[in-house]
């Protein structure tokens, strides 16, 4: 059977390069990160709209039945 | 309660309603038909105009029922204005006071149903409220493409995020060393044959038809992801 625990050796002219990639990668993940938290925010923002938005309609819909009750009740 | 209303005829309207309905000529308080005199031009010499006969509006009288919450009417009066424009007099009309006669004058083209709504200035609020609520969720409904604008803005960031991270992520494992998954799978596994029973003959292999190939077409984004995936997983499955 083979080991699978067995040592990793890496060559000396790609660790620099490795080194480097995974830098890039916390960059990015950093980033990525950062974006994740603004459409979060944007997602809150859109849902607060929407619920202000649902809060109005059913403001008009009630002045306008008791409008509409009032002009009309003896139709 | 303040629905209450009264459907009448033109008999029974308040002073605002009436009068918004009537002409703005007709707003000044004529208790007596209006002579409309005609037009004074300028007569030729030696010739005498003949003697117009001033047409008379016919008006129909109708009875003031007073409010309760009447409303302050401005009425302008408009005999000073004419009295600048026109050089002569007009002659002067006896007028009787509101609260004598009781009547309006409206012209007969009027004549129309009525309905008296107690409390008008009630009901002006709750549609300027209304207007105002529909204005609000037009606003929100602007806000909300600019938010979703600014969302899908992001999200295309983050996108290309992942991808460069994918392909760093690819660069990184380039880097490191390679091992050979086929060696490992392709380790022979012991067979342990029980003593005393032999091996199954072979089965003889029944002639299929020859299967079609269909065209090969061009994998999605979705179907490249999934295939990669499954690799990566079945690469855990073999570390494990």
């Amino acid at each position: 059977m083979v080991d699978k625990n067995l040592p990793v050796f890496v060559k000396i002219n790609d660790y620099k390069e490795v080194l480097d990639i995974v830098d890039v990668m916390k960059q990015k993940l950093k980033e990525t990160t950062q974006t994740l938290d603004k459409i979060r925010e944007l997602k809150a923002e859109e849902d607060r709209e929407l619920q202000e938005w649902e809060k109005n309609i059913t403001d008009i819909s009630r002045r306008l039945s008791f409008i509409d009750s009032a002009f009309f009740e003896n139709e | 309660m303040n629905k209450k209303k009264t459907t009448t005829q033109a008999p029974k309207r308040d002073i605002a309603s009436i009068i918004d309905a009537v002409k703005p000529e007709l707003k000044a308080p004529i208790k007596q038909p209006i002579k409309i005199p005609e037009k004074k031009s300028i007569p030729a010499k030696n010739v005498k105009p003949l003697p117009m006969k001033p047409e008379v509006k016919t008006l129909v009288k109708i009875p003031i029922k007073p409010a309760i919450n009447p409303a302050p009417v401005k009425i302008v009066d408009k005999t000073v204005a004419e009295k600048k424009v026109l050089p002569v007099k007009p002659a002067p009309i006896v007028r009787k006071s509101r609260k004598e006669n009781n009547t309006i004058d409206i012209p007969i083209e009027h004549e129309a149903y009525f309905v008296y709504l107690k409390n008008p200035l009630e009901y002006r609020k709750y549609l300027l409220e209304c207007s105002k609520g529909v204005l609000f969720c037009l606003r929100s409904h602007q806000k909300l493409l600019l938010i979703r604008q600014k969302k899908l803005e992001g999200m295309e960031r983050l996108r290309t995020c992942v991808k460069e991270l994918l392909y760093t992520n690819k660069k990184f494992n380039e880097k490191l060393p390679k091992y050979n998954m086929t060696f490992l799978e392709n380790q022979p596994a012991k067979i342990q044959i029980k003593e005393g029973t032999t091996l199954s003959k072979t089965v003889q292999k029944k002639p299929t038809a020859p299967i079609l190939k269909e065209p090969a077409r061009e994998k999605t984004e979705l179907e490249k992801l999934e295939e990669s995936l499954a690799n990566i997983e079945h690469k855990l499955r073999n570390l494990q």
